[in-house]
């Protein structure tokens, strides 16, 4: 198809039937406005010129219709010898017209020093090719502001021959700010998490976290019942863990409980067969009813997986929202309360209200001491690769908690309710003298890193206990690291400072664990003498699917480099993302793909379950 | 200074009040209307989608027509000086509501086959014009009508190596836009 061609098409009239009618009607309309105009004193001619076009010379034409059209001009001619430029593009530059003699070294001053190379090839390129060019640039007026310009430079030529060039141009400043915040939107509009909502991989369920933000949001508006449910499958005490077997039978019990309850109540899985079940605006009678429904279902329902049936006990709590509680007070409510229906073997346990703070406190510590006192903890080494040596020169110990048939738990649940009951400090010095024992018994070849709550640093002897058992066990200083967790419980920054300097005096590094969530401000990285911190899973584990992760932990790296900060990160899964965190200069990665946690010491896998520890009255009197 | 910024249009005319007189409408300009108005709004429509606004441009142009007519009726062709102040009223509209019309609605691109008669042929020129920037429309849609190169750059007040730019500009879009549409399948001619 060619152009020419297609214009001679439509170049030819149309046959209209103009009548005459039509012509006078128009005419006539025109007269009356005319008319109405000159009534009103409107002026219609100001921005017209009357004059022939076809005998205008082509620069003056040029010039004198941008002017019609407001838009300022700036000319250059063979037979002129500087440049000029209109009272509109004066105004435009920041001046008052007449008040700056137009010159081209002034008019180069004034463009944005980024933006000079630009301007000047496109004006050459129009020159050399003799073709109207575009071009975009900044101005810095005499005042200091900036403005974006846009300018159409034209070849203006007499006779075939170029004599001159025309830019004209106006401020299009506030188009230009509408087009970047529209971009910025679109990557945006990529960069935001679409949704909170978490969902458990293995059961289509709310995580943990999201249910208790849940339970948090119905004590604010009404009142309720939380249940909690606890499936254990009946095995015998089991050595023979299989997590396969595990993830079955919690999505069958998540499926058995959404077709009970339905899909407008909240669900989640709280821990391993461990479910709760938010049912708001019930009174106790009616959640009751509920609770019993999804408890007889679970026990009735035969599971096609290694064990057949499940146990099921509930524990039910109601809640009313003028009752000063939070979501993880009633969570551990509802926990206790499956608990002593498990110890007095029945299958629901019913809180008509919720205990006294006193009372859940004491309940929570007893718990906590005697799993502290019995050591139902085991303690797991996790290796840190060195992404520049690319070796595993440090580890990192962890804490597992040994649930209730005795298998390791990640011990996240249980950590927050002793840090929520101030019995953190208990656990913490246990982990202290337990893993420095254990460094100080082997060889001491790596660097070992320990974890410490944000809310322990309050306790003045803390520094005292890591002091003495740094001494008692033998173990090198320099190859400690202590990290800190929950940052967020760093009450006192006073206090936390003087820590952290008792730490380094040690001769001991300090960690943050965990850093970019919860309520660690970045200023802990300018007022904390901090050595290393580790960059959170959750920015982690996506990374080589998400740009705004990348720009989030690149960004974050820069600045620890800067500070001289070490970094490292967690939940790492694959190699694409060691190779990018190798890109952004990591210093240490850590994840199932670097290397899992291996046990080093276990405690006491015959202790009693905490049924037991907690309700030794009633099992007593059940004897 | 190289423009006269004071040379406002209107002393062209003796400012002796008697143009401030509603005139009845001169015979020549209803002519002048009958004979030109189809090639005005064709004009206007084929630089601007908004019926409304070719309306208003279109009004504004022969009402200062009608207030120049004395002059302009002794131009050598009218029509020009009339098409270049409708175009200049429509830029003026457009420009006041500039920042409404900046989301430019990119279109997927209709098959294009070789037209075979006027009305295929206009269709493929809309379909062209709504992918140009706007000066660029006003030149094609000028040549569209017949006017020479020299007759467009002094209706748009554009320079002569401009408009000859313009052009081989549209020329690159046509012949994009034919061959992408040619790879499509079913966009046979449909004659």
């Amino acid at each position: 198809m060619n152009l020419d061609d297609l214009l001679a098409l439509t170049a030819q009239q149309i046959p209209t039937q103009l009548d005459e009618a039509r012509a006078r009607r128009t005419a006539g309309h025109i007269e009356r406005e005319y008319a109405d105009r000159l009534a009103a004193n409107v002026d219609i001619t100001s921005d017209v010129d009357p004059r022939d076009p076809a005998t205008m010379a082509e620069r003056e034409r040029v010039l004198r219709s941008a002017e019609l059209l407001k838009l300022g001009t700036i000319s250059w001619f063979l037979d002129r010898p500087r440049i000029d430029w209109s009272a509109e593009m004066s105004r435009i530059l920041g001046h008052a017209p007449g008040e700056v003699p137009p010159s081209l070294p002034h008019l180069v001053s004034m463009i944005h020093p980024k933006d000079r190379a630009a301007v000047r090839r496109q004006v050459r390129t129009a020159w050399r090719d003799r073709e109207e060019k575009e071009v975009g640039f900044r101005v810095v007026k005499p005042d200091g502001v900036t403005a974006y310009l846009h300018c159409a430079i034209e070849v203006v030529t007499e006779e075939g021959e170029a004599t001159g060039l025309i830019a004209t141009g106006q401020d299009v400043t506030v188009v230009e700010k509408a087009r970047q915040e529209r971009a910025r939107r679109v990557l945006r509009g990529g960069t935001v998490q679409q949704d909170l909502i978490e969902l458990d991989p293995v059961t289509g369920l709310l995580t943990r976290r999201r249910f208790a933000d849940e339970v948090g949001r119905a004590l604010r508006t009404g009142t309720g019942s939380l249940l909690v449910v606890s499936t254990p499958p009946y095995l015998r005490r089991s050595t023979d863990a299989d997590s396969g077997r595990d993830d079955r039978l919690s999505a069958a019990a998540a499926e058995v409980i959404r077709s009970v309850v339905g899909p407008a109540d909240a669900c989640g899985v709280l821990g391993r067969h461990e479910f709760g079940v938010l049912l708001p605006y019930t009174t106790v009678d009616t959640a009751t009813v509920k609770a019993d429904e999804i408890l007889d279902r679970l026990r009735a329902t035969r599971y096609l997986a290694a064990t057949s049936r499940l146990d099921a006990f509930g524990g039910l709590v109601h809640y009313d929202y003028r009752m000063p509680i939070e979501s993880i007070e009633l969570l551990f409510d509802a926990e206790t309360a499956w608990r002593q229906a498990k110890s007095q073997d029945a299958p629901l346990y019913v809180l008509r209200q919720p205990p006294s703070t006193a009372q859940r406190r004491e309940i929570a510590r007893a718990g906590i001491r005697a799993a502290v006192e019995g050591s139902r903890f085991a303690l797991y080494a996790q290796p840190l690769r060195d992404l520049e040596l690319n070796q595993t020169t440090r580890h990192e110990i962890l804490l597992r908690v040994l649930d209730d048939v005795g298998r390791p738990a990640p011990p996240s649940t249980f950590l927050e309710l002793a840090e929520h009951v101030d019995e953190i400090l208990t656990v913490d010095k246990w982990v202290i003298n337990n893993a420095l024992r254990l460094v100080g018994e082997g060889s001491q070849t790596s660097h070992y890193q320990v974890n410490i709550s944000g809310r322990s640093l309050a306790d003045p002897l803390l520094i005292e206990h890591i002091r003495d058992a740094v001494a008692r066990h033998g173990v090198n200083p320099e190859r400690l690291t202590i990290e800190i967790t929950e940052t967020a419980a760093i009450g006192n920054l006073t206090i936390a400072r003087r820590f952290a300097d008792g730490v380094r005096a040690l001769g001991c590094q300090l960690a943050l664990d965990d850093f970019g969530t919860g309520n660690t401000p970045l200023s802990f990285l300018t007022q904390l003498p901090v050595d290393l911190v580790k960059i959170d899973g959750s920015f982690i584990q996506d990374l080589p699917r998400s740009k705004a992760l990348q720009a989030v932990v690149e960004g974050l790296v820069q600045t620890c480099h800067r500070l001289g900060i070490l970094t490292a990160a967690e939940y790492v899964q694959d190699d694409a993302t060691v190779d990018l965190l190798r890109s952004y200069g990591v210093d240490f990665a850590q994840g199932f793909h670097v290397g899992e946690p291996e046990l080093i010491v276990v405690g006491s896998r015959t202790a009693p379950t905490i049924e037991l520890e907690l309700f030794p009255a009633q099992q007593r009197a059940a004897r | 200074m190289m423009i006269e910024v004071e040379g406002s249009a209107a002393r062209v005319l003796p400012d002796d009040g008697a143009r401030r007189r509603p005139a009845a409408t001169d015979e020549s300009l209803v002519q002048f209307i009958r004979d030109n108005q189809g090639r005005i709004k064709k004009f206007l429509q084929r630089v601007c989608d908004d019926p409304g606004l070719v309306e208003d441009a279109f009004q504004e142009a022969l009402i200062v027509a009608h207030a120049q007519w004395e002059v302009v009726k002794d131009h050598e062709r009218p029509l020009l000086w009339v098409r270049k102040t409708a175009w200049y009223k429509l830029l003026g509209m457009l420009r006041s509501r500039r920042l409404e019309v900046v989301g430019l609605d990119e279109t997927d691109p209709a098959p294009l086959a070789d037209p075979s008669n006027q009305w295929e042929a206009e269709f493929i020129l809309r379909q062209l014009l709504r992918r140009l920037p706007t000066r660029q429309r006003a030149v094609l849609a000028l040549a569209a009508d017949g006017c020479t190169d020299e007759e467009i750059c002094q209706q748009l007040g554009l320079a002569l190596t401009t408009v000859r730019t313009y052009k081989s500009a549209a020329r690159r879009k046509l012949k994009e836009l034919a061959e992408g549409a040619s790879y499509e399948p079913g966009t046979r001619r449909r004659t």
